[in-house]
């Protein structure tokens, strides 16, 4: 219980810690200006919030560069920053009292199935926090996201992460908070730091509804569309990092939105130009989709729509070309960090788009379907955003944008389509998901551009939220209306109550060890048994999964000079080059591997490779683990003066690294 | 940009339809709510019911219904091959 209760107090002050660094940066930003006058005290915190996770990934990412991330240096500069920043700060908490009190009035106006659909969606809200604190990593989660900090808090550095060297190459935004907490506290307080980021873009999305103007139950809709994306809820408790960019691009959404706005100043363009360039580097899908959304709306909003005198447009254009410009100078802070990072860890500062040192790995120019499958998929969209099930797709928006879209035909045209805010911010959305259609036509993936597509629904709330208004008729559309409200939330309900019981289990100390997780998982707790820390034995693994392994034989796992230095190759490429299975244990064995674990579902041509019979005569090779996933070979010198050329070693604790082993080369 | 005041729309509701134009609009948004929301619920798992109604195939392009022990193929629906999977096919061959 104490350990549980020890995780969720971490993620408290990380993310009181987070919000109260963000707000005195935006309260300096912001000049004499009273912010609390102008936008929703709501979203200051929430803004202040995200914009302290910025500094933070970024200040742990030096910090790791610098071999210096411990948690002796981690705990004291959180409490100093949460101290002083508080004190900072404490006049802007003063509007929330208030605030609350007005919402919570408007609420208790209410119907009592308005109250029950917000307790629903309460209850579901807390069933996802739930899910994010108890269960295990899973997906991409388990093969990068979280092995990537699990690695980074265990050596105290920041290093490609072996098995995925190139693919290190990303940017590193939710992973810094995910080490930070891994260090601090424990991997359950990492995934419960992304169950807040969810309820920051939750607060965006509603604040981006208040500003278009929905009512209370337009705003309650709107969350019940949120709540049933499984593109939004899928990642809340899978340990994936998507809703960092999307918590983040809608940041940059919400002030862009803002921006011509009358006594707002720079602020909003700063604020823009700094969201969307966390938003790009903690998600490289979002570069086509946020960047080109948010120069179209800040254009958008400063079209003449009376055009000037001709002594006055010289004025209006050298205007919009320094806010421009203040949007680039903000929008670049992140995006030079990035590019320095990759620099100092790959030599090549642009990859994977642009390499400086002749031919790399574009690895970012992904192609996941066939030509004849890429088109099917462009003809049934948005069908397909809804509805498909696509390998690697992981999430779909909510059928109930679909059900409600075709309600807008019942709202009245606006006085000016182009100045009426609602249908700017649904053409831009929409401007920007063919965009997406046309630069990744061949990735279907809605957690890609997870922010875009949450634009959609302040359109489809606000018409559900008018066709509930009309007065007279429609009696049955309105109670459909209602039912499908309610059933959507049902089926979420059905599908995530089983975190309950997880989170009891959690709780009360009574998970066993691979409980949830996936199959894989068993092989991992053999190898963490079997082979001791002291010995730095490395383990060769076939397959992508490797979260539940030891963080000591993470960082040894096989990297690119494993291969001769080229790592972006598929299984069979890697070993085709030795012609005969002998050669490759012989290989292994050098390398310093004394096992080999093969995950039959993705790496199973290792195994025709690796014949445990056809072995050269000195080395004893055994199965020692086996079944329906997983299989494990274990392989040991049977000769004295057979030793390998590199082992796994402790150089400088507490990291491990791979190094020529001396006692090889005195021999 | 128009500025907005906030809890009001830019746009004003209802549009002035007879009661019979009314209905028909009526009919066909009720179907079209109740068509989605059964999609939705049978490819989500079919919550509520003993039953999971649909199996998807996974790397395949067919989704089955599956009723106690009747199988029933259905068209292809929106479900296809990986890239990859493709390709491995194609080297098979």
């Amino acid at each position: 219980m104490s350990m549980s209760f020890l995780s969720l107090s971490t993620t408290l002050l990380y993310s009181f810690a987070c919000a109260v660094t963000g707000l005195s940066v935006i309260k300096l930003l912001s000049f004499e200006n009273r912010l609390e006058r102008q936008f929703s005290i709501f979203v200051i915190i929430t803004s202040g919030f995200l914009l302290g996770q910025g500094i933070f990934a970024n200040l742990w990412l030096f910090i790791g560069l610098a071999s210096l991330f411990k948690a002796a240096i981690i705990w004291p500069f959180l409490i100093i920053i949460a101290i002083a920043g508080s004190y900072a700060v404490k006049d802007q908490f003063r509007p929330l009292h208030a605030e609350t009190e007005n919402i919570l009035s408007q609420i208790r106006l209410l119907s009592w199935f308005w109250k029950f659909l917000l307790g629903f969606v309460f209850l579901l809200m807390f069933l996802y926090g739930m899910g994010a604190i108890a269960l295990p990593p899973s997906g991409d989660a388990e093969a990068f996201y979280m092995v990537f900090p699990k690695i980074m808090a265990a050596s105290e550095r920041l290093r490609p992460q072996p098995n995925y060297y190139e693919f290190s190459q990303v940017g590193l935004f939710g992973e810094m908070h995910y080490a930070a907490l891994m260090s601090i506290g424990t991997p359950a307080a990492a995934k419960f730091f992304t169950w807040f980021t969810s309820l920051a873009l939750a607060v965006l999305l509603l604040s981006l509804c208040m500003d278009l103007g929905l009512s209370i139950k337009g705003l309650i809709i709107a969350i019940v569309i949120l709540c049933t994306s499984s593109m939004y809820t899928n990642h809340i408790t899978d340990g994936k990092v998507d809703i960092y960019g999307g918590a983040l691009g809608l940041a940059a959404y919400y002030w862009a939105m803002q921006t011509g706005r009358e006594g707002c100043r720079i602020l909003p363009y700063m604020l823009t130009g700094i969201f969307a360039g966390f938003a790009v580097v903690a998600k490289f899908s979002n570069i086509p989709v946020i960047l080109s959304g948010v120069l179209l709306i800040i254009i958008w909003n400063h079209v003449p729509f009376v055009l000037p005198a001709a002594h006055q447009a010289r004025k209006v254009f050298i205007k919009y070309i320094y806010f421009v410009a203040i949007f680039c100078v903000f929008f670049s802070i992140p995006v030079i960090i990035h590019l320095v990072k990759n620099g100092m860890l790959f030599g090549e500062p642009f990859a994977p788009f642009v390499f400086l040192k002749g031919e790399g790995n574009p690895w970012a120019d992904q192609a996941w379907f066939s030509p004849k499958t890429t088109r099917y998929i462009l003809l049934t969209y948005p069908i397909a955003l809804v509805f498909g099930k696509y390998p690697m797709q992981d999430g779909n928006i909510s059928a109930l944008i679909m059900v409600f879209m075709p309600f807008c035909f019942l709202l009245k045209k606006p006085e000016s389509f182009f100045q009426s805010r609602l249908s700017q911010l649904s053409l831009v959305a929409a401007a920007c998901l063919v965009t997406w259609m046309i630069v990744r036509p061949a990735v279907i993936s809605p957690r890609y551009i997870l922010a875009t597509l949450v634009l959609f629904i302040p359109l489809a709330a606000r018409s559900a939220e008018n066709m509930l208004q009309i007065s007279d008729g429609y009696t049955v559309l309105k109670k459909t209306v209602c039912f499908s409200l309610i059933f959507s939330l049902f089926i979420f309900f059905h599908h995530n109550r089983a975190n309950a019981v997880q989170f009891g289990k959690f709780c009360f100390n009574k998970q066993v060890v691979c409980s949830g997780s996936s199959k894989s998982c068993n092989a991992f707790d053999f190898i963490n048994k079997t082979v001791h820390e002291v010995e730095g034995h490395r383990v060769y693994m076939g397959g992508y999964y490797s979260y539940h392994m030891r963080a000591d034989l993470l960082q040894c796992l096989p990297g690119p000079d494993d291969y001769g230095g080229v790592s972006y190759r598929s299984p069979k490429e890697r070993w085709e080059r030795f012609k005969t299975s002998e050669e490759r244990w012989q290989h292994l064995f050098n390398r310093g591997f004394n096992y080999l674990l093969i995950q039959k579902a993705s790496h199973k041509q290792l195994l025709d490779l690796f014949n445990p019979i056809m072995t050269p005569l000195w080395l004893d090779v055994k199965q020692v683990f086996d079944d329906e996933h997983s299989i494990i070979y274990s392989l040991f010198a049977n000769d004295p003066n057979h030793k390998p050329q590199y082992i796994c070693a402790q150089i400088t604790p507490p990291a491990w690294d791979v190094v020529k082993n001396e006692m090889n080369q005195s021999q | 940009m128009k500025k907005q005041i906030p809890g009001k729309t830019d746009d004003m509701p209802e549009k002035d339809l007879n009661i019979w134009q009314k209905k028909l609009v009526e009919i066909i948004l009720v179907a079209w709510v109740l068509i989605f929301m059964f999609f939705w619920w049978i490819l989500s798992g079919s919550p509520g019911l003993k039953y999971k109604l649909v199996k998807k195939m996974p790397y395949r392009s067919e989704i089955i219904f599956v009723f106690k022990k009747t199988k029933i193929k259905v068209w292809p629906y929106i479900y296809r091959p990986y890239i990859w999977d493709e390709n491995s096919k194609k080297d098979e061959n």
